[in-house]
């Protein structure tokens, strides 16, 4: 509906505290008000709540990617969004059948007990929330859907599972990364247990604040190409968008406040919901910093979100070659120019660590040498383990930055370190055959059929032999 | 409490906020009695004093006089901005929740 775009549309308006709210509901002009949104607007319990699922409704049917009799895998964390998602879905499949939703959902709870403290009995008061809504639900621990590969086998729970994820958050120091990697690995685990649940579309539960959020920090973190993974209604996971992985987020046209009230009005219970930011200062974390940016803004100008959120939607990929990094599987830059922000960045990096010496040789001769003396040290054990210089190249920027400060790699799931070797392989594949490529710009090696690097294969033995006579 | 100029209200900390308070959502509280009258803003201080177990996190409660932005306060399921904010006048049998934003609260 039209009120949507009313937020955007208005600019930096003022608040206007002096003036006296209306006391009767805009929509009914019968009842009290109950609730104020964006300063202004009162409305009355009883139109507030349709016009939310309403909302929601129109954000999820907009996208008219859900079909009917799709399985569909909700992500509820147990956050007061999540709570409302949920509750969203299923008065949705209580609806006269005109009006009811046709998707098969199943819920999925990802247990993080192993890294923060819950209260004792949440995760039994979770699945008691579950069976009441009477859905089919799951509820997995992050360490066994990280590195499990029958994780939604109940007993699946191995300590060393446990004692592997949070290997990986202790040797990260710094808590912008921690949750940064935090909010990856649970991307991987949900990406993972849709593909396990046979699942072909996924709710998300974020708000427009929290959202904007993301996007704000997302740019600080050197994320600005995967904006759009990390924000958009419709998130495909590859090109083709019959067969694959869709993210949605329906509630992304909703503001903080308004899911607030939901959850009051229809008496939702909400669970503690920690991550590493959870009571730390403001100045800790990029993350917090933003989001206490945004939120004082809010205070004096109520259309703060909606105008960053709006234009964070005007952004757009403009790159069309396809490399994606191995731990958020986001586009990375490659193939950027020789004057980019980014070798802008790893240029005075380079100077501030080697000093005066940087200036003679210039970065792309130590660049090499640096690569050179990493493969000698590490081919003594090239088969077993991955270096992590090599690892390293296939991650995009931000991702750098997390792996940079871990001290082994072994604890990542296994399903990222197998997509490396593979990678790996492609490319010594694609050294080999590189003289008898045709098209110099095959920028895929992978697309190439195999009998033909058979055939190429066989030419190069061939070839051998030829000269050897 | 038999006197009839004390106020007796239940406090609800949610979303997160009850980590602050350790971990008890909901609170019956009895207001002692006062010569002015009980307020919102007023009230903000006596949890502050009363309630509030992490004392050296009360900076994730409260900034200045009111609440951190991102905090919204809703007395018996109505927007306190309908209601003068810090200004309200609380009755007895007031339910007043305190809902956190706030990612991870």
């Amino acid at each position: 509906m039209c009120s949507i775009n009313d937020g955007g549309a208005e600019g930096f308006e003022e608040n206007k505290s002096n003036e006296p709210l209306e006391l009767k509901c805009r929509k009914c002009l019968v009842k009290f008000g109950d609730v104020v949104l964006r300063q202004k607007d009162v409305y009355c319990k009883s139109c507030f709540v349709p016009m939310v699922t309403h909302k929601f409704r129109a954000t999820l049917g907009k996208s008219k990617l859900v079909n009917r009799g799709e399985r569909v895998l909700v992500c509820v964390s147990g956050s007061q969004c999540s709570v409302a998602l949920l509750h969203l879905v299923w008065t949705g499949l209580q609806q006269s059948t005109f009006k009811k939703l046709t998707f098969d959902p199943v819920i999925l709870y990802i247990d993080e007990s192993d890294l923060f403290d819950y209260p004792q009995n949440q995760r039994n008061k979770i699945q008691k929330v579950f069976n009441n809504y009477g859905l089919n639900y799951n509820i997995v621990s992050l360490a066994a859907a990280l590195y499990s590969d029958n994780c939604l086998d109940q007993h699946s729970a191995v300590d060393s599972h446990k004692d592997k994820l949070q290997n990986i958050f202790k040797n990260i120091s710094d808590l912008t990364l921690k949750e940064d990697m935090l909010m990856k690995l649970r991307k991987h685990a949900i990406t993972k247990l849709a593909k396990l649940l046979k699942c072909t579309r996924i709710l998300t539960a974020e708000n427009e604040h929290k959202l904007s959020i993301r996007l704000l920090s997302n740019v600080a973190l050197g994320r600005g190409s995967q904006i759009l993974l990390d924000i958009g209604l419709v998130v495909n996971d590859k090109n083709n968008v019959k067969t694959s992985l869709v993210t949605i987020r329906p509630l992304r046209d909703l503001s903080a406040k308004e899911i607030s009230y939901y959850v009051l009005f229809n008496k939702l219970e909400d669970f503690v919901r920690s991550n590493f930011l959870t009571a730390t200062s403001e100045d800790d974390s990029i993350q917090k910093t933003t989001e206490q940016f945004v939120n004082n803004l809010q205070v004096e100008f109520p259309s703060t979100v909606s105008t960053i959120f709006r234009t964070g939607e005007k952004i757009s990929q403009k790159t069309l070659t396809k490399a994606y990094c191995l731990l958020c599987q986001g586009i990375m830059d490659v193939d950027v120019p020789p004057s980019s922000a980014m070798e802008a960045t790893k240029y005075s990096k380079y100077v501030s660590l080697m000093g005066i010496k940087a200036l003679k040789l210039s970065l792309n001769d130590t660049n090499d040498k640096e690569c050179n003396e990493n493969k000698c040290s590490s081919c003594n054990c090239k088969n077993k383990q991955i270096s992590k210089e090599e690892f390293m190249e296939s991650l995009c920027y931000a991702c750098k930055h997390i792996i940079q400060d871990t001290d082994s790699l072994d604890d990542l799931p296994s399903e990222i370190l197998m997509l490396h070797r593979e990678n790996l392989q492609f490319k010594k594949m694609e050294e080999q055959i590189k003289d008898f490529l045709l098209l110099q710009n095959v920028q895929d090696v992978k697309k190439i059929p195999s009998f033909l690097v058979m055939q190429i294969h066989i030419q190069k033995d061939l070839n051998q032999l030829d000269k050897k006579r | 409490m038999e006197n009839s100029d004390s106020l007796k209200i239940t406090t609800e900390f949610t979303s997160g906020l009850q980590i602050l308070f350790g971990h008890v959502k909901k609170h019956n509280v009895v207001l002692p009695k006062m010569e002015k009258p009980w307020t919102l803003g007023l009230l903000l201080f006596w949890i502050k004093d009363n309630l509030l177990i992490e004392k050296d996190k009360c900076d994730l409660f409260m900034k200045g006089n009111t609440v951190r932005p991102g905090i919204i306060v809703a007395v018996n399921d109505q927007d306190w901005e309908l209601l003068g904010n810090l200004n309200y006048q609380i009755k007895n049998n007031d339910n007043i929740t305190f809902i956190s934003t706030l990612h991870g609260g």
